[in-house]
């Protein structure tokens, strides 16, 4: 996970229910990449994962927690060649 | 068992408010045969070998003792023989708020009848009795709200008087009964204004008694607590809500700790397939309460703190007034409709709440409301709302029974959980926030806390919120986000919130509705489903040629599998496009597609298999509808049920 992700693009972690979705920890996407468009982009690789996972989920980019959307606004923060992007679903069991 | 009793008079007059403290041992008959209850009470003149007669309540005077049962504690408390009439009523209403200010529940009809926590005013001096079980710190806060009425009296009215403290300790541990004692004279000694040291004949003036300060020493020398946070900690009460794999470790590590008391709610009983992670329960206490099995590890572990079971689930009805009696509360629950609950009735309560969860090989930690929200501000730590403000769909929760999880990695949480508690609470809770239900007036609270009064109560919203994650096979294993604060349009925390005090405790908000149902799997059509000892009977000596797909993980089937069955996971189903290639992936497709024999699927609890036969009847291995495919209803527990009891459930 630790490992540089290729030049022109960001990597992406997958935690809980996102790794089991795409069943992968980490994998990298093509930078720069508005975030708004993410869970477009990753609808269109693993179909149902917006409604099913992302819907719920935290994002964070280079460890600090962002708003995809909010108050129905679209944020305009672009993910940069370089970037880590985390899918956090919430985990209620224990 | 007989209970002891001791007793403790303390004179005080306006020179010296505590002239003298004298320990005068005595031992009462008490009746625990089963015809007498806690609160019954005697004259102390019928006190013989055999169990006291009944008096009758109505016309019972001092001096008198009480009996109670050998679970129980009283303590009797006798004032001022000499008046009566209106000095009996103003010491009475002192009574009554000093004891509300120790956060004492006193019934204060005074209709003469005795029961737990009454007061009356008596003909000669007013009585306040106080029954409760084992708890201790219940005893110290009456005992230390009685002499601080007392204190208050005597330098109002320039009088003499005296108190005297009937303490009875129904569990029969006199090792107790000396703590209490003693702690009752480091009460007096910090209620009284113009408190003189006792003289050091032997007598203990120390903050903690000795056996604690071995038993905390190695915390207490770390610069991080110190004495200081070691009297924070005994000060502090903390509720666990689940005594499940994060609320055992959390509870554990508390206790050995010292706080001061250690609530815990959980209305389940052990299953064995709770004790891989649930570390305070054991073999011998399946079917047991949680919380009575963790409550009799923690016992063992330290009997120094106070522990009060809740014995069932936390509601939106009871969340605020049972959080109203803690300075901090651990999340260790297992959904999300409590989770939500839980950080909605913290942020309600100004109540700080460390929120940990685990699954499978990961977790996830939070310490939120931290410090507690200023209603109408965005002053304040974010809740789990400002977080994670949407529910995860219903369908994709799953329990640890569902998804699993290793044992250590839910332990790894919980003890997390114990360390952010132990730095919440020794960094100082600002108790200032904290939202009292009860009206009382936080200043009466705070000089009711004198040995608090170096607390520094600073507002910690400076420091970084965060979430961190755990991942056992992750590289690095731990990472932490940073949070950002409040949500401006969180649903509790906004300047106009939609959850509120009125809506919660009302029942008007519905956390099942909120995270959603998830629907019965349910489907095929009748035809399309065939119970398991059908199933069992039509292919019994290989009467029909069949294949069996079994649609659990491949670690499931592993486990166990039906002989003759084929693996196909649920996952590769979904996965599979109905051509060619899925063959070369999944050899038990190929195998499907090659043969003309009915398909049945099964699953462990038959909702995925109905799932799968749709998949299947959708890739065309029906064969246009000219081949059977269903699945067995009820899946492998029922399979375990009606055909082969010795199936190994896991």
């Amino acid at each position: 996970m630790s490992n540089k992700p290729p030049a022109g693009s960001f990597t992406l972690l997958y935690f809980a229910a996102a790794a089991t979705y795409t069943g992968k920890a980490t994998e990298p996407l093509p930078a720069s990449l508005p975030i708004s468009k993410l869970f477009d982009t990753l609808e269109s690789q693993y179909p149902g994962i917006k409604q099913k996972v992302l819907a719920s989920c935290a994002v964070t980019v280079n460890l600090d927690y962002v708003d995809v959307e909010e108050d129905g606004r679209a944020s305009d923060l672009v993910i940069r060649d370089g970037d880590e992007v985390a899918i956090i679903p919430p985990v209620s069991s224990g | 068992m007989g209970a002891f009793a001791l007793s403790l008079t303390l004179a005080l007059s306006l020179a010296s408010i505590l002239t003298s403290a004298a320990l005068l041992p005595r031992s009462l008959v008490c009746a625990n045969d089963g015809t007498t209850r806690a609160g019954d009470l005697f004259l102390r003149d019928n006190l013989s070998p055999q169990p006291p007669a009944l008096q009758p309540r109505a016309d019972y005077s001092l001096p008198c003792a009480i009996c109670v049962p050998a679970t129980r504690t009283a303590v009797l408390i006798r004032s001022f023989e000499a008046v009566s009439g209106t000095m009996g009523t103003i010491i009475y209403e002192m009574l009554v708020a000093a004891a509300a200010q120790a956060g004492v529940t006193l019934d204060t009809l005074g209709d003469g009848l005795v029961r737990d926590g009454c007061v009356n005013v008596v003909s000669n001096g007013v009585r306040w009795i106080s029954i409760n079980q084992n708890n201790h710190q219940q005893t110290l806060s009456v005992v230390a709200a009685a002499i601080k009425a007392v204190a208050m009296f005597m330098r109002g009215s320039g009088e003499y008087g005296w108190v005297t403290f009937d303490i009875m300790d129904g569990m029969n541990q006199l090792g107790d009964l000396k703590r209490q004692l003693s702690a009752a004279e480091n009460v007096a000694n910090v209620v009284s204004p113009t408190n003189e040291p006792t003289p050091s004949s032997g007598v203990w003036k120390w903050p903690l008694e000795a056996e604690e300060y071995k038993r905390y020493g190695r915390q207490m020398i770390m610069p991080e607590i110190g004495l200081q946070g070691q009297l924070r900690l005994k000060k502090a009460t903390v509720l666990i809500v689940g005594v499940g794999g994060l609320g055992c470790p959390a509870a554990a590590y508390l206790a050995g700790a010292g706080v001061g008391k250690l609530g815990l709610i959980d209305g389940d009983t052990v299953e064995t397939s709770n004790l891989h992670r649930q570390i305070l329960h054991s073999t011998g206490r399946v079917g047991m309460l949680k919380v009575d099995s963790a409550i009799d590890y923690l016992r063992q572990l330290n009997p120094k703190v106070e522990y009060v079971p809740h014995k069932s689930h936390l509601t939106p009805t009871t969340a605020l007034d049972i959080f109203k009696s803690y300075d901090l509360i651990l999340d260790c629950t297992d959904h999300p409709t409590s989770r939500y609950l839980i950080s909605d009735a913290a942020v309600l309560s100004g109540t700080p709440l460390v929120s940990a969860s685990a699954l499978r090989t990961e977790g996830q930690l939070m310490v939120l409301n931290n410090p507690p929200t200023i209603p109408g501000t965005r002053d304040g730590g974010p809740c789990y709302r400002c977080v994670f403000p949407k529910p995860p769909p219903p369908a994709s929760v799953l329990s640890c029974g569902e998804g699993g999880i290793l044992g250590p990695v839910v332990g790894v949480m919980g003890v997390l959980m114990a360390t952010e508690a132990i730095k919440v609470i020794v960094a100082g809770l600002d108790k200032s926030r904290k939202v009292e239900s009860n009206g009382t007036d936080p200043s009466m609270r705070s000089e009711a806390e004198p040995s608090m009064s170096n607390w520094t109560g600073q507002p910690t919203s400076k420091e970084r919120h965060s979430l961190l994650l755990y991942s056992a096979y992750g590289d690095p294993p731990f990472r932490s986000v940073r949070l950002r604060g409040k949500r401006a349009r969180c649903d509790v925390c906004s300047d106009s919130p939609t959850i509120t005090k009125d809506s919660l405790t009302s029942g008007s908000l519905d956390y099942a509705v909120f995270c959603g149902i998830p629907n019965p799997v349910n489907v095929l059509s009748k035809e399309e489903r065939i119970d398991p000892q059908d199933f069992a009977h039509r292919v019994s000596g290989a009467a029909e040629e069949h294949v069996l797909v079994d649609v659990r993980d491949k670690a499931q089937f592993d486990i166990c599998h039906i002989e003759g069955s084929i693996n196909i996971p649920i996952t590769a189903l979904d996965c599979a496009t109905g051509d060619n290639n899925d063959d070369s992936t999944n050899p038990g497709l190929y195998a499907l597609r090659d043969s003309s024999a009915p398909i049945y699927a099964v699953c462990r609890f038959g909702n995925d298999s109905q799932l799968a036969v749709q998949k299947l009847k959708t890739l065309g291995y029906g064969d246009n509808g000219r081949k059977y495919i269903g699945d067995i209803r009820g899946g492998l527990r029922a399979w375990k049920e009606y055909v082969d009891p010795a199936w190994p459930e896991y």
